[in-house]
């Protein structure tokens, strides 16, 4: 029996019959049935509400939110004072910094994904080594050259100016007073007189900093879920051809746009791994990237595909509020060639507005990205490309150049989250 | 089924964590057999694979039901059943490490953590020790499914 599965989208009913074809044969916007589905499953509408988290028990309290938002901009969780999350995640940048790699302290060794979608994807960072927002969130604030504070000093910061609301939504902070059993400055990962106060705190203690160091990423977590993509013209596009909307149609996309969008769909093959409205599988790919000297090795997700397992701040760990219910872990692959080197899709919302390329930043301009896809030299250092040569012509790869453009609309969040609190 | 080709001599070294590639198919071959009903290898068994559904999520978790039956027709109970697969277009494997868990009914087990990250030709393969934990009677059941 020949039998082929039509695939359905998350969050996306797609009904064929629901497609009405758009009238002239030989039209550029001339589509298939089955590309018209396709395009509807690219198209915002088809993106539901954000993932439920279990992880985090605050995730969708606007009390969160607002905390997080404030939380966000904050440099006092830094430890000079001067570093916030939106140092890096700049919203006037789509929540990136527009560098080939994140400067705070000191610079990082990897290029600053963007949080516009990020609620959707079950692995966060280029490697996944986290499986939540709010795990994502502890990370840097930790890290020496990004806030490079500690959770001791953090937990003291939220005492201090964001008592009352984290106590309405968590309760009871711990008495931080006593400067013997809560040092101002000590974490697992700080100093070595960072650690030494650390490892000199009673067990319960440095449970009850931990607890508000989470927390406060949680709260994060949940302002992080209200940042999403705003429609682009592509939208525009599908909506037209969805209502034979013929002049919407014609305006929506230029001509280039529209042979762009074909070779996304068919010789570009980007549709493989840079599909549903997100335009990301959100898995993992060895694409040949080339190493940047100085960096180091890059193993990919060969190597956190072990470490989520390990990280005691993951779905299963003590800080999670999952209860066990974490199937992307239960079901993690581990193991496979495929794995070395491998770094998760990003998501192509407004990509052309958030140069530069690739886990290091290497690759400065998408026409530099296309022309790599293109040619497919595997320049990895670890691992093998999965990257087949394209053959494309340069009026081709101009012209997914030009589709790739039809993907910035920018941000729908509420303006207010878009900017720094007031004082 | 997939063809495993020598890397050509002009390839590259293979690099640390990893073995030389093969070539990849281009083509999904025009005879693949896209049945739900497959005999095993040895032929000792025969495997019904189910999703439910006439649609399957793309890049979601989900489920598919494994149905062994001895050729006389009796379900095959008790085996242990390993999950494997991939794209032999893109020589990888699955992106996640579905489990199977035996169901309910006699001889089925349910097929958990399936994910498909890609359109194409997939293959799901299944390791079936019939004697459970000895692997004495291992034997490979595999369906092609073709994703679009």
């Amino acid at each position: 029996m020949k039998r082929a599965w039509l695939l359905i989208l998350p969050a996306a009913a797609l009904c064929a019959a629901a497609f009405l074809h758009f009238r002239g044969e030989g039209s550029i916007h001339s589509w298939t049935p089955a590309e018209r589905a396709i395009l509807e499953s690219l198209s915002l509408e088809s993106l539901g509400p954000p993932p439920p988290d279990p992880s985090n028990g605050v995730a969708d309290d606007p009390r969160a939110v607002d905390l997080g938002h404030r939380l966000f901009f904050e440099p006092r969780l830094s430890s000079n004072g001067e570093v916030s999350c939106a140092t890096c995640h700049d919203p006037e940048r789509f929540f990136t910094d527009g560098l080939p790699r994140g400067k705070a302290l000191g610079e990082v060794d990897r290029n600053t994904r963007s949080i516009v979608g990020a609620a959707y994807s079950p692995w966060l960072f280029w490697d996944g080594r986290v499986d939540s927002l709010w795990a994502q969130a502890l990370d840097p604030l930790e890290h020496p050259a990004e806030h490079g504070g500690t959770r001791s000093h953090y937990a003291h910061v939220v005492a201090e100016h964001y008592g009352e609301a984290y106590e309405e939504l968590f309760g009871p902070l711990p008495d931080l007073a006593d400067g013997d059993r809560f040092p101002r400055m000590a974490g697992p990962s700080g100093t070595t007189e960072e650690q030494a106060l650390w490892r000199a705190m009673a067990e319960e203690d440095r449970q009850a900093v931990t607890a508000v160091f989470v927390n406060a990423a949680k709260a994060i977590a949940a302002f992080e879920r209200k940042i999403l993509p705003a429609p682009a013209p592509f939208d525009a596009y599908v909506a037209a051809l969805e209502g034979e909307d013929r002049q919407a149609v014609g305006k929506a996309l230029s001509p280039d746009q529209v042979a762009g969008l074909r070779l996304f769909l068919g010789q570009g093959g980007c549709i493989q791994c840079h599909h549903g409205p997100l335009f990301s599988n959100n898995d993992f790919h060895n694409v040949g990237a080339p190493g940047v000297e100085g960096l180091g090795t890059f193993n990919g997700r060969i190597q956190t595909a072990q470490d989520v397992l390990m990280d005691p701040f993951n779905c299963l760990g003590p800080w999670s509020d999952a209860e066990g219910d974490c199937p992307e872990l239960r079901f993690i692959k581990v193991s496979g060639e495929e794995l070395f080197g491998a770094v998760r899709t990003p998501s192509l919302r407004n990509v052309a507005d958030t140069a530069p390329y690739m886990s290091f930043g290497q690759l400065p301009t998408l026409g530099a990205v296309l022309r790599h896809y293109d040619q497919a030299v595997d320049e990895s250092p670890v691992g093998h490309s999965d990257l087949l040569p394209l053959d494309l012509t340069e009026e081709q790869l101009a012209q997914l150049e030009a589709f790739l453009r039809s993907l910035s609309g920018g941000i729908d969040a509420p303006p207010e989250l878009l900017k720094a609190p007031a004082a | 089924m997939a063809q495993q080709v020598a890397a050509p001599s002009e390839a590259p070294a293979p690099k640390a964590g990893a073995t030389a590639p093969s070539v990849r198919l281009t083509e999904v071959p025009e005879d693949l057999d896209l049945s739900l009903e497959r005999l095993s290898a040895q032929g000792s068994f025969l495997g019904r694979l189910s999703h439910g559904e006439e649609t399957i999520p793309l890049d979601q978790l989900h489920t598919w039901t494994l149905k062994l039956e001895h050729p006389s027709g009796e379900p095959l109970s008790g085996a242990r059943v390993q999950v494997d697969g991939g794209m032999p277009q893109h020589s990888h494997g699955l992106p996640t490490q579905p489990l199977a868990r035996p169901a309910e009914v006699p001889g089925t087990y349910a097929v958990e953590g399936v994910r498909f990250h890609m359109r194409g030709w997939w293959q799901l393969v299944f390791v079936v020790d019939l004697e459970a934990g000895t692997g004495a009677g291992a034997e490979v059941l595999t369906f092609n499914l073709i994703l679009e």
